[in-house]
């Protein structure tokens, strides 16, 4: 059984340049799998496609037991998908807990949300997904006041407001120094792995693919050329990924 | 070789003609606007002795007409915040159809966002002043066709302008927002409004202080404000009176200056284009 099928997937941008040529990943649910692969490999792209942010020229993609079909079916199936993304993405000029609220947006109607009339519920909601991500105490800062670890906190809060069967996470981490990287990714993983949320994560980095995925998929020019266990994944494997070159260039990363 | 020395010599004689042509250009508008030896330094006795007149006027402004100068300079800027918030709210209402990035997914969003930036190009290629002489055509001599006519021509202005800082808005909130599931219209209201609502109300500020200067002019076409008492006064020769209008004139602009230069600081947003 799986929550996630994608089968045969191609993608060309308006701009000519090909993203996705024939990727085939099925995901089970509750399952932590990490994608990783150079840049321009097409990891952002591939995880655009699970939720419809990206609809790909050919392919099929089945998520949530859904087929969407046009943009209004995928706004049902992306509310019960959250992400998280690189440059955190949060509101400017707003609160911490407007950004947590903002999570609920694809469950409330569109006139409440336009006179910000959250309920009573709505907002403890939000006050508990601060909480744990070990932010209640930053409800009401700005978010420009906040450090990039805290930033990419308030998105997980986000994400948990979503109440989502799916995570996608796309380079969570790569903005953020080792130590409050790993400290992020605790979080995100803990969370997703306590509440049996799917996730599917696009990591730079080797080594934190290795401690936090229980699968990982490599990808390479718009193909996957791995896909195993992080014990699996060896050093003929990363030069699959990463080129012949991976061992001088990969020793500090890997 | 041979090419090159060519291209070289046919590019040197063509900013040689083109320098000749900018020549030409300022000679022959030096001309045109008379701005000639004889005519710059050639004034009469009479054009000296009036300006005396009204130089020495600054000096004792009469004060008497204080109240009636008061009440043209409350209706200039009266005329300039009524012209400006239905400028505003025009745009407001409109901005959203002329930003790229909201209007190139389909066709007919883009068919739309054609005929917005149109209109706004078009009405904003009239000074206030010219729309000003047709709306008294229109609504008659006063303040209401000066209203109509800052209106008109700032949402040319406004509504490009706040277009232009949607276009500008940072993708990564707005994608955020989207993955929620969030619709359309609370993508637009939680993603973009945020980012751009310190940059909307820097403009209309901004446009609100320009306004009001444009406004003093108006009235000399018969469409309200201050400059009606100033063509007035102009007309019988009232120096003494006329020198009050402009000292008055002086305060409030310069008051204006601060005040908007003063909002624009505190909304970080210190220089807007016009």
């Amino acid at each position: 059984m799986s929550v996630l099928k994608l089968s045969e997937i191609i993608h060309t941008f308006p701009d000519g340049t090909t993203a996705l040529r024939g990727v085939d990943l099925s995901v089970g649910p509750g399952e932590v799998v990490a994608i990783i692969g150079p840049s321009g490999a097409g990891k952002s792209t591939l995880l655009r496609v699970i939720n419809g942010l990206v609809i790909p020229s050919s392919g099929e993609v089945e998520v949530l037991g859904e087929r969407p079909r046009g943009e209004r079916a995928w706004r049902r199936v992306r509310r019960r998908i959250g992400m998280v993304f690189q440059s955190f993405n949060l509101i400017p000029h707003t609160s911490v807990l407007m950004n947590v609220l903002a999570g609920a947006l694809g469950r409330i109607p569109t006139w409440r949300s336009l006179i910000v009339a959250f309920t009573r519920e709505e907002r403890e909601g939000a006050m508990a997904a601060l909480e744990r991500v070990g932010l209640g105490d930053k409800a009401h800062k700005r978010v420009e006041e906040l450090s990039g670890g805290e930033r990419q906190r308030v998105a997980l809060a986000r994400v948990l407001m979503q109440e989502p069967e799916m995570v996608l996470a796309d380079e969570p981490v790569s903005n953020l120094d080792p130590v409050i990287a790993r400290s992020v990714l605790d979080h995100l993983v803990r969370i997703c792995r306590e509440q049996g949320i799917t996730t599917v994560m696009n990591l730079h980095a080797v080594d934190l693919a290795r401690s936090y995925a229980g699968r990982i998929v490599g990808l390479r020019d718009g193909r996957v050329v791995f896909e195993g266990s992080p014990a699996e994944l060896g050093q003929a494997e990363l030069r699959e990924i990463y080129g012949e070159s991976y061992r001088e260039v990969g020793v500090g990363q890997g | 070789m041979a090419r090159g020395k060519l291209s070289t010599a046919l590019s040197r004689a063509l900013w040689l003609g083109l320098g000749v042509l900018g020549l030409a250009l300022i000679w022959a508008s030096l001309v045109r606007t008379e701005f000639l030896p004889q005519r710059v330094l050639g004034i009469g006795p009479k054009g000296q002795e009036a300006f005396v007149r009204l130089i020495s006027a600054l000096a004792h402004p009469d004060l008497t007409v204080l109240p009636e100068i008061a009440d043209g300079m409350w209706e200039s800027i009266a005329m300039g915040l009524i012209g400006t918030l239905l400028a505003v709210v025009a745009s407001l209402l409109t901005c959203f159809l002329a930003a790229r990035n909201l209007t190139f997914g389909t066709p007919q969003g883009k068919a739309v966002y054609l005929v917005v930036r149109t209109v706004y190009n078009i009405v904003r290629a009239f000074p206030p002043i010219v729309l000003a002489m047709l709306f008294v055509v229109l609504w008659g001599v006063g303040p209401l066709a000066g209203v109509m006519a800052l209106a008109v021509h700032s949402v040319g202005m406004l509504g490009k302008l706040f277009a232009e800082a949607i276009e500008g808005a940072d993708p990564g909130p707005i994608e955020a927002v989207r993955s929620t599931g969030a619709s359309p219209i609370q993508v637009v209201a939680y993603g973009i409004l945020p980012q751009v609502l310190p940059h909307f109300v820097a403009y209309s500020v901004y446009r609100w202080d320009i306004n009001i200067r444009m406004s003093i002019v108006l009235g000399v076409v018969g469409a309200g404000g201050i400059g009606n008492l100033l063509q007035q006064y102009f007309g019988y020769l009232k120096y003494e009176q006329i020198s009050t209008t402009f000292l008055a004139i002086l305060v409030v602009v310069t008051a204006l200056d601060l005040a908007s230069g003063w909002i624009r600081e505190r909304l970080g947003v210190v220089s807007a284009p016009v």
